[in-house]
């Protein structure tokens, strides 16, 4: 479709082209903020009902902006149920446990990644196939073996098992196999054992990696609901998706509180998100490719 | 050696390497290094995994286990409950409905996003917003939004004429309630993959089809879908398995397993049958390990088409 | 007084208990699990301290549990790995996953104590004793409703009234009442009741749902159909929404909170008679688990008399809006003062000698989601009357053991 006639055909065509790509243009415009509008209007309604009186919450037609400011509904919400501990409860079971799951995932994909050992291959097949296995499938045993433990209600039972991650292996696995051996050669020839060569430069060489399988970890415990359901009983064992879930059945349907406190319990991750936003987006990105 | 030779890997020679003793030596090595996941894997993961197989054999209770041995009659009770069939089957229009479309949707978004438009750092943040945010949170708003009273939903939907849905009281919508809420979850992650991968392909093939005279379209689906492959697979895969596990959607929108169990998926019927009311553990187990048997084999089927389908660059 | 009655009627036990308690010569910690939310914790904390003056060596350590489902957890969590308190409230489906744990508290009470108990009270074998309970009453919103109906037909009258499209718009705008078939099918259980129906017989050898009174009832609660809203939610959950609706006394704070939100009045009055007046009673009971040691489990025998006394179950139900178990305490001055200042409690004092609870067969929890169900099918139209009950007897009974 090269450009026909003459010069003033050529102008023509030109403006035709630059008319089209601005219509374009607008048309992308108007896509792109009609979903955001989409994805965004559960978290707009989720804040301005949390301001709300609770007749101003039900009003059919839905009432748009509040018109009394009720911070009283967050205090209330607070107070409802104890959730300073459950934030304390996420946070100390999300560090945990991801300082923990770096620390065993680091050394396993090191040696997957550079070790020559005897099973290697069948052993890192088994802890493939592990991924297909459905959590629920485990839950009822692990129940049993967390009650007789004795952990049931406890932290152990929160943080021990999640000490690990197939997932994480793998990808630090991919990661460290890309970086040449012969680094790894020279050190042990200058007398570096492979431990210290590890944590002093595999380790930092891969950054980005193991951020993002932090990242993943993090949010994952954060996030953590049916485990954290199953594994606790007392409120003061809750975290906060299942604080915030007994909460809900507790307060019946005073939606203004229950906002309020979906609000509290978004906080920590959106502000995780905008303080890291680059390398959060790149870390989960990274997961995808192969 | 034959190729039959090949596999049976008594009749194959020792490889060298067993012969040097810096092997054994790196192997103990190796082994202490993957002791701390090992050892945690082995106990919650590989445990657990046989003894569900176990458990599934026995009429299990709490104050008798693990009690006594009855063979197949948990599944034979799975398998003649029409409950497990439906649940089966309100998992699998989850799963029919909810990954192509999310990921239709993710490919339209992850197109929309690679355009350098003003507004794109902002449109990003917005739909990946419900990917990280808790669950539960997400989850009572959208709770509210469905109310058949004063819902925003019914509100737009009464915009246009249209009469009030009772999306979670009504058995019909209950499905579709969950699956727009795992849509509209899901496609930002999604549409982030995707557009990681677009940005990663090589700008060469775009010029050589630009010579050539491509229109956008024939671009599109000549070059970048295909060089999309991996990330697509990879997509379809997690978003398949984990559209097979769907329970804390269903839980929370409904607080139970929706109108006449119209929205309860396999996991759910899992739920049900070992920790909420009459506690069966035993069947729960043996309704678990047919989740697994699906998995495995929907997730083999898929790589196999991906060994032939997915283009590398 | 009290004080001596008590020792008296405890004989025996109390120089068991005493004995230990010498003995030992120091202080008994009995652990009583529970799970009532803060605003209970006073009058719980207020008990236990009465009790200590009486025994200043035994204490009692109140722990919450967290909801429903998490004391449910604790419990059979506590079973499987031999780590059980002293004592623990129990919802009564739960009892049959954990009764070979639990001490038969019949021995050590005598008959005059029994009968005291609100009979619909009892429980087989006296595993638990009734503790809080909350019996179904009659809500009506008097700006709709008047005068409430004081026979079924009257409220099915209402029913038909009340629903009502006001604004034109082709969409109901109020129903006469509400219904939760999968979540409360006691609701229909004490029309069932009411009308001399059963679900089983006796000797729990038969199904009894489908003869002639149980299809009646169910003919009825399926006539409600058009005039309910159906649903799973609370019922208070949109004040205004039904006019009339049957539910637990427990929830009257709710629905007056929201009511006055909205600028409604609500009333509570006992159920509406059909062949005789009953209703059904939901709550917990207390067990004492026989692994615990038994200087606790002297302790808390004693402890659970003593909250069995007419005053305390009066006070307990004065203070949390849950209502006396035994007859006696129905009939204390602590109780029939609170009742003559405040009348919305009136109905539900009035019902708790005719109520009845739940059946005590080990499949309970199964036997009432195949109810749930059927209520469900049959009030949203997917199975006609008759197949649904088909389906939930031939559902009860394989379940008869």
């Amino acid at each position: 479709m090269g450009p026909k006639g003459g010069a003033l055909e050529a102008v023509r065509t030109g403006r035709q082209y630059v008319a089209q790509q601005r219509v374009y243009r607008l048309m992308f415009y108007v896509l792109l903020l009609a979903g955001c509008a989409i994805m965004l209007l559960p978290f707009f309604w989720m804040l301005t009902t949390s301001f709300k009186t609770q007749a101003e919450a039900l009003r059919v037609p839905p009432q748009w902006i509040p018109v009394s400011f009720r911070w009283q509904n967050y205090v209330e919400a607070w107070n409802a149920a104890p959730f300073g501990r459950y934030f304390f409860n996420s946070f100390f079971m999300a560090i945990t446990t991801t300082l923990g799951e770096v620390f065993t995932t680091i050394l396993a994909a090191y040696a997957f990644a550079k070790m020559k050992f005897f099973g290697k291959g069948p052993l890192f097949a088994i802890l493939l196939a592990t991924m297909m296995i459905p959590g629920q499938m485990l839950l009822l045993p692990n129940y049993v073996t967390i009650a007789r433990l004795g952990w049931l209600d406890r932290y152990e039972a929160l943080i021990i098992p999640w000490l690990v991650s197939v997932f994480g292996i793998f990808l630090l696995r991919q990661f460290f196999r890309g970086v040449p051996d012969e680094l790894l050669d020279a050190a042990r020839i200058d007398g570096c054992s492979r431990f210290r060569f590890l944590f002093t430069i595999m380790v930092p060489l891969s950054r980005p990696a193991i951020f993002t399988v932090a990242l993943l970890k993090f949010l994952g415990s954060w996030n953590s609901f049916q485990w954290v359901l199953i594994m606790t009983t007392s409120p003061t064992m809750r975290t906060v998706p299942v604080g915030l879930q007994l909460f809900s059945s507790e307060v019946g349907t005073a939606y203004e509180k229950l906002m309020a406190a979906s609000i509290l319990a978004i906080i920590p991750i959106l502000l995780l998100f905008l303080f890291t936003q680059k390398q959060f987006i790149q870390g989960v990105a990274r997961t995808g490719i192969k | 050696m034959s190729r039959l030779d090949k596999l049976a890997f008594w009749k194959r020679p020792i490889p060298d390497e067993w012969r040097s003793p810096t092997f054994w030596k790196d192997t103990t090595w190796a082994y202490i290094y993957v002791a701390p996941a090992l050892i945690i894997l082995a106990i919650f993961t590989f445990y657990p995994f046989f003894q569900a197989f176990r458990l599934s054999l026995y009429k299990v209770s709490f104050t008798n286990f693990p009690g006594q041995f009855i063979g197949l009659d948990h599944f034979r009770y799975i398998f003649g409950d029409k409950y497990f069939w439906r649940a089966l089957w309100h998992t699998l229009v989850i799963v029919g409905v909810s990954v192509p479309v999310t990921l239709f949707l993710a490919l339209l978004v992850a197109n929309l996003l690679n355009k350098p438009l003003r507004l794109r750092t902002f449109a990003r943040t917005s739909f990946f917003l419900s990917y990280i945010t808790p669950m539960v949170a997400v989850i009572m708003v959208w709770r509210l939004m469905y109310n058949e009273s004063y819902g925003v939903l019914n509100y737009f939907l009464s915009l246009f004429g249209i009469h009030r849905i009772a999306w979670l009281n009504d058995p019909q919508y209950a499905l579709p309630s969950v699956i727009i809420l795992s849509v509209w979850r899901y496609v930002g992650y999604q549409a982030i993959i995707l557009l990681a991968g677009m940005q990663g392909i090589d700008q060469m093939y775009y010029e050589a089809a630009r010579i050539d005279g491509a229109s956008g379209f024939q671009v599109w689906r000549k070059i970048t879908v295909p060089l999309l492959t991996p990330q697509i697979f990879f997509l379809l895969i997690i978003s398949m398995i984990g559209s097979f596990k769907i329970f804390t959607e269903v839980y929370v929108l409904f607080n139970g397993p929706g109108p006449l169990k119209a929205a309860e998926t396999l996991v759910y019927y899992i739920m049900r049958q070992g920790f909420f009311g009459t506690q069966h553990l035993g069947r729960a187990a043996a309704a678990s390990i047919v989740l697994f048997a699906i998995i495995f084999v929907v997730t083999l089927l898929q790589m196999q088409v991906a060994k032939r389908r997915v283009h590398y660059q | 007084m009290k004080l001596r009655k008590t020792l008296i009627a405890l004989g025996l036990l109390a120089v068991l208990a005493i004995g230990f308690a010498a003995t030992a010569a120091e202080p008994i910690t009995i652990e009583f699990w529970h799970r009532f939310s803060e605003r209970h914790n006073e009058t719980l904390e207020q008990l236990s301290t009465w009790f200590n003056w009486l025994y200043p060596n035994i204490n009692v350590e109140w722990v919450y549990q967290g909801s429903y489902s998490a004391l449910q957890q604790s419990i059979n969590g506590a079973v499987v790995a031999g780590e059980v308190p002293t004592m623990t409230i129990f919802y009564e489906d739960w009892i049959p996953a954990v009764a070979d744990a639990l001490l038969p508290l019949e021995p050590f009470f005598s008959t005059t104590e029994l009968a005291d108990i609100i009979p619909g009270l009892l429980y087989k074998d006296l595993l638990t004793v009734p503790f809080n309970k909350s019996i179904m009453v009659l809500y009506y919103i008097e700006d709709y409703v008047p005068v409430p109906p004081t026979t079924w037909q009257e409220f099915y009258d209402l029913c038909v009234a009340n629903t009502v499209d006001e604004d034109g718009d082709g969409q109901i705008d109020r129903y006469g009442t509400g219904l939760r078939p999968a979540a409360n099918p006691e609701q229909f259980l004490a029309l069932l009741e009411q009308n001399n129906g059963t679900i089983l017989n006796e000797d729990w050898t038969a199904v009894t749902l489908d003869n002639e009174a149980g299809v009646e009832a169910l003919e009825f609660y399926a006539s409600l159909a058009p005039y309910a809203w159906i649903t799973s939610e609370y019922l208070n959950s949109n004040i205004g929404y039904v006019a009339m609706a049957i539910d637990t006394s427990a929830g009257f704070y709710y629905w007056d909170t929201a009511a006055k939100e909205a600028g409604l009045t609500v009333k509570a009055a006992p159920l509406p008679v059909g062949k005789k007046a009953a209703s059904f009673i939901q709550g917990t009971n207390i067990g004492i688990f026989k692994d615990a040691p038994a200087e606790e489990i002297a302790a808390g025998l004693l402890f659970l008399k003593f909250l069995l006394e007419a005053d305390n179950t009066a006070y307990w139900a004065v203070r949390t809006g849950y209502l006396p178990v035994t007859l006696s305490g129905l009939e204390s001055t602590v109780w029939t003062d609170y009742v003559a200042a405040n009348p919305e409690v009136v109905a539900s004092s009035e019902m708790m000698p005719v109520g009845v609870s739940s059946l005590a067969h080990p499949n309970y929890g199964d036997m009432r989601a195949a109810l749930g169900t059927m209520c469900e099918e049959i009030l949203l139209g997917a199975e006609t009357l008759e197949d649904a009950l088909a389906i939930a007897v031939f559902e009860l009974e394989s379940l008869l053991e």
